[in-house]
């Protein structure tokens, strides 16, 4: 079920209705969002909520054992037990064709035949989301910084919350979990801010990351457009696959606050960094964040000299690109993010050139990743980074541009708000009536965009 | 243990939500006034959308034309007009459309052109494909949605329970009256060729009418029935057809070749007698023999369409035929 599709809004009315409507305990409440989740999931391919179920009951008896334990080495066991379960399922389903198939090839290549089996299983939608959070939940038993609970529905309910399931964002136990544990308060900030989210996250979706999809898709799915289009093309797609998930996120955080929940910030301003750093600080937070306790950290991250440091940084990364996909072009997206990173420990800009002239580099080099994430193969790429030099445009360029900055246009209006105010929400303080035809003025746009199906997240696809 | 508490009563709700439903309702209600301030409807966001309004508009500007072609999406994207006028020496307009219409429509964009004329045209050269011939039914959507549009009205297809909430609400109207200029891209070929509907328009302009179908033949192309007759409802439109036409009017009929891949021994020596058939159910006054009923398969874009090679030399040889005349 889709968030911008007529299902899901017919599902979220209902479910707003029996959870404002109905008294219940709070264990009622949690088995409410339980069921109401795994009706979420299940609506795609209900045989997944077995794997889902499963990596929720794996580590809901691991992190309750950790605690049982006080054998260190028996903790270990466990926690491996854990990463293998949840590890094991990724690596099956996401990434067992692609590595096999590339070692296949390599064969090949070297005049070797292998014929290896492949799997050809479908990619359960959300995997990498739910697994990382159910992950996270045994590492922090394991490390002492969270209590296991023993309310199997809340920690089935906190894995599988449906507003944050399939693409995040990836919340840790400590923050979430004790929110299904404890009496949860539904405040006037949270309802406004929620109602506000939802038409935003919808509005971007709807009417600005499904038309920036429209035009990166032509250039990017034909591979017979030349020229400097492709820049205009990447500059699109970047814009696409923010608003997509952005807005994805927004509608997420909007539902929870809706019910009472606070799920962690994901996007905050990401096209304003001035530095690379900066940019993974404001991108897809609950990733980066997870990134570098999990993996950057534990691996020494900046503690044993600068070598060291580049090197995690580069490990992290191409983990972080091969998270996103299983494909080459992820690989590369990584390492070239990583280098980047490395880079700028390095460099530093004259002071007052850093502002404009770190952004303007940020920029080129988060917007030349986007080239190496969209791309469909290694060969994509050398063809559409030769074209980006090549002062050639077609007759269509016009109407491309018009409708690249049509789209542009609201978004950069409100990011400047909201930058310049210094909050996501400088909507709230205005007159209940500009408020609202600001919100009318997006569920107006929304509506004129609108499929009844809904277009697949770009997320939902990791 | 209680599982909620609630910082906020049902007014403060309602104080919330108020004004944006208050909002919603009062700009429903200004939108249904737009027709009496705001441009006229032309909601073409798509390509077939974009050809039809372009043809309608094109069938209401005063062009004079000696010879108007008309006809399905083989018309359209067959004939090159502007090549066929220079060639010929005649002015040349094409009003072909898309296949999803029938004869009716073609006969009411017909009517629409004569009356925006100082003089008729000399030749009314109907095109259409066999497949269009044995079609039982016209879309709906595309019927009913140039019927709209030649009337200047608002159309909004939304056939699910919230699309009909944006009907209420006069979605449409913002569509197809405020955000008209907005180009919109095309699909797959057609928009690396075209790009956006606003660039096929102007294609189309500057080709007195025609376009062009960028795409390759693919071996599903050349499945389906061979079986081709007349369908009830297009000899039920044909017989009125030729009524709309002035008496100096001549119509010409004319037939858009198969690919030979496709055809077999049968269907080839039944294609002639179906045209025969068309054109007196028509009451024609000529057949277009010289053109061909069948073209070899690297000629085709589409079972229906020709390649833009193609389209050149296809478009030749009715110049050539509409000089000799």
């Amino acid at each position: 079920m889709l968030f911008n599709s007529e299902s899901f809004l017919w599902f979220l009315l209902a479910f707003l209705l029996l959870y404002y409507a109905v008294r219940m305990s709070l264990s009622g409440r949690n088995l409410l969002i339980l069921g109401a989740s795994y009706l979420f999931y299940g609506w795609w391919d209900w045989r997944f909520l077995f794997l889902l179920m499963a990596s929720s009951l794996v580590d809901f008896y691991v992190g309750l054992s950790i605690r049982k334990v006080a054998d260190v080495s028996r903790q270990k066991r466990l926690v491996l037990l854990s990463l293998v379960a949840n590890l094991g399922a990724l690596g099956i389903f996401k990434y067992y064709d692609f590595f096999v198939g590339s070692f296949q090839n390599l064969l090949e290549s070297m005049g070797w035949s292998a014929p290896f089996p492949m799997l050809h299983v479908i990619l359960p939608v959300g995997i990498s989301f739910y697994t990382f959070q159910s992950l996270s939940y045994t590492l922090d038993v394991y490390r002492g910084k969270v209590e296991p609970t023993s309310n199997l529905v809340a920690f089935l309910a906190y894995v599988s919350f449906f507003p944050q399931l399939v693409a995040g964002p990836i919340e840790r136990a400590s923050n979430l979990l004790p929110q299904f544990l404890a009496e949860r308060k539904v405040t006037k900030l949270g309802m406004e801010t929620g109602l506000w989210l939802i038409i935003w996250g919808m509005f971007k979706k709807v009417v600005l990351a499904d038309n920036f999809g429209l035009l990166s898709d032509m250039v990017y799915g034909d591979q017979q457009v030349e020229g400097a289009i492709v820049v205009l093309a990447t500059i699109a797609f970047g814009f696409q696959i923010y608003c997509d998930f952005s807005g994805y996120s927004d509608i997420a955080r909007g539902i929870a606050s809706m019910l009472g929940f606070s799920l962690m910030l994901n996007f905050n301003l990401p096209y304003f960094a001035t530095s690379p750093s900066d940019f993974w600080r404001r991108w897809h937070i609950s990733l980066s964040t997870w990134f570098r306790d999990y993996l950057y950290i534990p691996l020494g991250g900046n503690q044993a000299g600068s070598t060291a440091m580049m090197r995690n940084l580069m490990i992290t990364m191409l983990v972080a690109g091969l998270w996103h996909g299983a494909g080459w072009h992820f690989v590369l997206w990584g390492l070239w993010h990583g280098a980047m990173l490395c880079l700028f420990t390095r460099v530093r800009l004259p002071g007052r050139l850093q502002p404009v002239g770190g952004w303007f580099l940020t920029m080129l080099i988060v917007f030349y990743g986007w080239l190496l994430f969209r791309a469909e193969s290694l060969e994509h790429i050398v063809w559409l980074t030769s074209n980006l030099w090549l002062l050639r445009f077609p007759v269509w360029m016009g109407s491309y541009v018009l409708s690249l900055l049509t789209f542009m246009l609201p978004l950069l209006a409100m990011q400047v708000w909201q930058y310049r105010k210094g909050t996501m929400y400088p909507m709230l303080p205005l007159r209940p009536l500009f408020k609202a035809s600001l919100m009318v003025a997006c569920i107006f746009l929304t509506a004129v965009f609108w499929n009844a199906e809904g277009t697949p997240f770009i997320y939902f696809q990791f | 243990m209680k599982s909620h508490s609630y910082e906020f009563d049902m007014r403060w709700l309602l104080g919330l939500l108020g004004p944006v439903l208050l909002l919603i309702v009062a700009s429903a209600c200004c939108l249904r006034l737009a027709p009496l301030f705001l441009p006229q409807a032309r909601d073409a966001w798509d390509m077939d959308r974009a050809i039809m309004a372009t043809q309608t508009d094109l069938a209401a500007t005063q062009s004079n034309a000696d010879i108007v072609l008309i006809g399905d999406s083989s018309c359209l994207m067959n004939l090159d007009a502007a090549l066929i006028s220079s060639l010929s020496g005649k002015k040349v307009v094409n009003l072909g459309t898309v296949s999803f219409l029938n004869m009716e429509v073609f006969g009411t964009l017909l009517k629409r052109y004569m009356e925006s004329q100082e003089h008729p045209p000399s030749k009314v050269i109907l095109m259409t494909h066999p497949d269009f011939l044995r079609r039982a039914s016209a879309s709906r959507m595309h019927v009913e949605w140039i019927e709209h549009y030649m009337k200047g009205l608002d159309y909004w297809s939304g056939s699910t329970s919230w699309k009909s909430v944006g009907r209420y609400m006069g979605v449409h109207l913002i569509q197809g009256r405020l955000l008209s200029w907005l180009p919109r891209p095309l699909k797959a070929e057609f928009g690396s060729l075209f790009g956006f509907t606003k660039d096929l328009e102007r294609y189309m302009k500057q080709h007195h009418g025609s376009a062009l179908d960028p795409r390759s033949l693919q071996s599903e192309d050349l499945k389906g029935s061979r079986e081709y007759r007349i369908s009830t409802a297009n000899m039920r439109h044909a017989e009125s057809f030729k009524s709309i036409l002035p008496v100096d009017t001549d119509l010409l009929v004319a037939l858009s070749p198969l690919p030979e891949g496709f055809v077999d021994a049968s269907l080839q020596s039944e294609l002639p007698e179906l045209r025969s058939q068309w054109s007196a159910s028509l009451k024609a006054d000529t057949i277009i023999q010289m053109l061909p009923l069948t073209m070899p398969d690297a000629d085709f874009a589409s079972k229906t369409h020709l390649t833009p090679k193609a389209n050149q030399t296809y478009s030749k040889r009715l110049a050539l035929f509409l000089k000799g005349l």
